[in-house]
């Protein structure tokens, strides 16, 4: 099964792996939603969409729809 | 005299008004040849 | 006479951008639009040392040279096209030492382009607070760049950074990223193409036409040339993307150290509460209702000195200029024109107050974040949130303010919707109406009359977002739904941008709304003041036979009300008499209707006129309210009635009256379809509803 943000968890942290690439804007490559860059989930709204997410550093909301575009490889921390 | 002189002014001030509401609300919007519509919407319909 | 530096001020949103600017320019400042779009311009004027000057332009904020709304994407039509006479001589990138690596990005692009470059590293002040330490020389050596360190909260780097700007020509123009080695086949064979094209410059013009609109390209033509499939250059834009961050990354490494024990982070603690699922929302709404409050409270002691001003102007100008037609039409049609138009500038500029505040401290993005799902379902967007809370000022900058909603159909429907906000305008009309025939009483320690009032805001709301939801099913835009928002560091908000932005946005109410009532409302005093027939001109005699043993005053105020009843506007209102009197009005409602085009709380004063209450006693609210309560039929049944007041309430909840929105919508959609649909479409609920409810009532 795939992992994408949308899974994740409040709190939880990933690393990207893939990115579909045709659908996701460039505008969030260029904010840092890179390969290889970590992602942790802050906090969610109700329904969980939007994430509040901080990749790489970067503090951003995306909503849901975009997120499921995301391949993470979840990091197991505990 | 006075009448006349204050006439003319209401005359042209009105004038200026009504030419100013036209131009508003009746002129063409100014074609932008800038920008040809993309993907996303830029305004122009 | 030394020529003007052309200055370019580049950078992402929220790095402080605008701070640096204000402290650049001061208040030589003025905000335009660029020609055909409506993307504000901003550009100011900045004396450097020894008598130069520099023109300086605030461009929209960006991550990229990638443009994917219209006004990222002025800023690569600007970069790309030397002949512009605002290209610059050097670009002053501004980044924000948190966010160096994201802003570095844009830097990198801009490098490219072979511009003369600084690098800002705005809001030094929290380097410590962070923990973040920077070796300036060596990232000065690798980005062939100088750099400034600001702070525009200390006041500290400016003079350097004129400095800098005054030496433009010392900087380095070497690029930072070989674009070749993004694809070297495709770039070989697009140099041998374009031999004298700079290989950037040319991939920019390629890939604009991928990303969004066409960029002019006077200068190449690419038609010749075959280029590669759409998602081919996407994801060679997505390998340039990861091989400027490489650079970037390894530039870093070496000259920036961030030792995150020193850093103490409040947005975290802050983020919890704020964006919590059931506290967020509680607190937001407790702020919403503080501002209503207070706006409320503050604004009516500004505005009461305002009313009282402009009303002793009017006097002093009929008493002081000799009697005429033109003193009349000064008084009356230009003064009490402007007077509408001051009176609400105290409100509009407190709600801004708030709204800039919320902005600048970063909280407006939480509560983006938090509404967003909400919006979602009425078609709305998060960023919709500002629109709809300005509407309760005054619609107009409002529906200005969703220019940064991505989104094409989310942001029509926001300008759509946001008339049906219970606006200023409105308020002087509910509150004559409701003192008028809502009883007296109390439901839950709340008088009837309060809840009366705080319901049509609800209603005001309910039905934008309503409307919303119809629209968003029915319009069959097509639209990408992308939506992005940046969760800036909770900042003390700095009040300098506060009060420059309340100044810009109080001038655009001004200007643009108030031209366009003192236009209508000099037409309206040529309409109310001049009419066909022997009843409007022997007014005087007519009315003095009718009544032989009243004063002058009284005599006088009959007389405005003949006149006014045997005017064009008479004739208009008495001409549409049969059309509302199903709403339950008659022909008297019908002028203060027709004048409402102007201005809605107009209809006061109309009023006023109407029913010869004399200009004096109009500040009186009970002797209007009085007179009105007077008011009858033919057959004696009162006019305002509890039916026919609740009926005259809805109307003016959802009639489109202001012509001004009007223009204002047709300005940010470009076309007239949309303020006709919403003309049209607006006017009819407001009929239909007034109607049922008055017949159901009455």
């Amino acid at each position: 099964m795939v992992f994408t943000i949308a899974d994740l968890k409040k709190g939880e942290r990933g690393v990207i792996t893939n990115i579909s690439s045709d659908n996701i804007p460039l505008k969030l490559l260029e904010m840092g939603c890179l390969p290889g860059n970590t992602v942790e989930l802050i906090q969610v709204a109700p329904f969980a969409d939007p994430m509040y997410l901080d990749i790489n550093g970067c503090h951003l909301a995306i909503r849901k729809e975009t997120a499921a575009l995301i391949v993470i490889e979840k990091e197991l921390n505990e | 005299m006075n009448n006349t002189f204050q006439t003319i002014l209401v005359i042209i001030t009105v004038g200026f008004a009504v030419l100013f509401l036209v131009k508003k609300f009746l002129w063409k919007p100014r074609k932008n040849s800038n920008n040809s519509c993309g993907k996303d919407d830029c305004g122009c319909h | 006479m030394s020529k003007q530096i052309n200055v370019a001020l580049i950078g992402n949103p929220n790095t402080g951008k605008t701070s640096v600017f204000n402290a650049l320019t001061g208040l030589n400042q003025k905000v335009g639009n660029y020609p055909g779009i409506t993307v504000e311009k901003k550009e100011g004027l900045c004396k450097l040392p020894r008598g130069v000057k520099a023109h300086i332009i605030d461009l929209p904020g960006t991550y990229s040279l990638n443009a994917s709304s219209i006004d990222e994407n002025v800023v690569i039509e600007l970069l790309l096209n030397k002949n512009d006479k605002d290209f610059p001589d050097v670009a002053v990138l501004i980044s924000d030492v948190e966010n160096l690596k994201r802003n570095l990005l844009l830097f990198t692009q801009i490098k490219d382009l072979k511009i003369p470059t600084i690098l800002v590293i705005n809001m030094a002040d929290r380097m410590n607070r962070k923990g973040i330490s920077i070796n300036i020389p060596l990232l000065e050596q690798r980005l062939n760049t100088i750099i400034a360190l600001v702070s525009t909260r200390k006041n500290e780097g400016i003079q350097y950074l004129k400095d800098l700007i005054k030496n433009y020509k010392e900087l380095s123009l070497k690029p930072c990223l070989d674009t070749s080695t993004i694809d070297v086949e495709y770039f070989k064979n697009l140099n041998n193409a374009f031999p004298n094209q700079d290989l950037f410059k040319l991939w920019l013009v390629i890939t604009q036409d991928v990303n969004f609109g066409n960029v002019e390209r006077q200068e190449i033509d690419l038609s010749q040339f075959k280029t590669k499939s759409h998602s081919e250059l996407k994801r060679l834009q997505q390998k340039e993307t990861i091989k400027r961050y490489q650079f970037i990354n390894a530039v870093l490494k070496e000259g920036q150290t961030i030792d995150t024990s020193k850093a103490t982070g409040f947005r975290a603690k802050f983020d919890r509460i704020l964006t919590h699922k059931v506290w967020g929302y509680v607190i937001f709404f407790i702020i919403l209702l503080t501002i209503f409050q207070a706006i409320y409270d503050w604004a009516s002691v500004p505005m009461d000195f305002i009313d009282a001003s402009f009303a002793s102007l009017s006097d002093w100008i009929k008493n002081t200029f000799s009697s005429g037609v033109f003193t009349d039409l000064l008084a009356e049609g230009i003064v009490a024109g402007i007077g509408g138009i001051v009176i609400f500038i105290p409100q509009i500029a407190f709600l801004f107050l708030f709204i800039s505040v919320l902005e600048e401290s970063g909280y407006m993005s939480r509560v983006v974040f938090l509404m967003d799902r909400v919006m979602r379902r009425f078609g709305l967007s998060g960023k919709s949130v500002v629109p709809l809370i300005s509407g309760t000022a005054c619609a107009i900058p409002a529906i200005m303010a969703t220019r940064n909603i991505e989104n094409w159909k989310e942001r029509l429907i926001t300008i759509l919707v946001t008339p049906f906000i219970t606006c200023s305008a409105r308020l002087p009309v509910y509150l004559i109406i409701i003192a008028l025939v809502i009883p007296e009483g109390r439901l839950l320690g709340l008088s009837y009359q309060a809840l009366t009032l705080m319901l049509l805001y609800l209603i005001g709301f309910g039905m934008s977002v309503f409307s919303a939801y119809i629209l968003n099913k029915v319009l069959k835009t097509k639209s990408k739904s992308f939506f992005v928002i940046e969760m800036p560091s909770y900042k003390i908000p700095l009040l300098k941008n506060v009060a420059i932005t309340v100044v810009e946005k109080t001038k655009t109410f001004v200007f643009e709304a108030g031209r366009i009532i003192l236009a209508i409302s000099v037409v309206l005093w040529v309409l109310a003041s001049y009419g066909p027939g022997k009843s409007f001109t022997n007014a005087e005699t007519i009315v003095r036979s009718e009544n032989p043993s009243l004063n002058t005053i009284e005599l006088e105020d009959k007389i405005a009300a003949h006149k006014l009843e045997y005017s064009y506007i008479g004739i208009i209102g008495k001409g549409i008499e049969p059309v509302i009197k199903p709403l339950g009005y008659d022909w008297k409602i019908g002028i203060a209707l027709v004048t409402s085009f102007a201005a809605r709380e107009v209809f006061v004063g109309t009023l006023a006129t109407i029913y010869s209450v004399g200009s004096a006693d109009a500040e009186q609210d009970d002797t209007i309210k009085n007179q009105m309560a007077a008011e009858v039929y033919p057959n004696g049944n009162k006019i305002f009635t509890l039916a026919s007041g609740i009926s005259l309430l809805l109307f003016y909840a959802f009639a489109m009256q202001c012509m001004s929105t009007l223009a204002i919508v047709k300005r940010e959609t470009n076309t007239w379809k949309w303020p006709m649909i919403q003309l049209f479409g607006m006017s009819s609920i407001a009929y239909i509803v007034a109607l049922i409810t008055f017949q159901l009532l009455k």
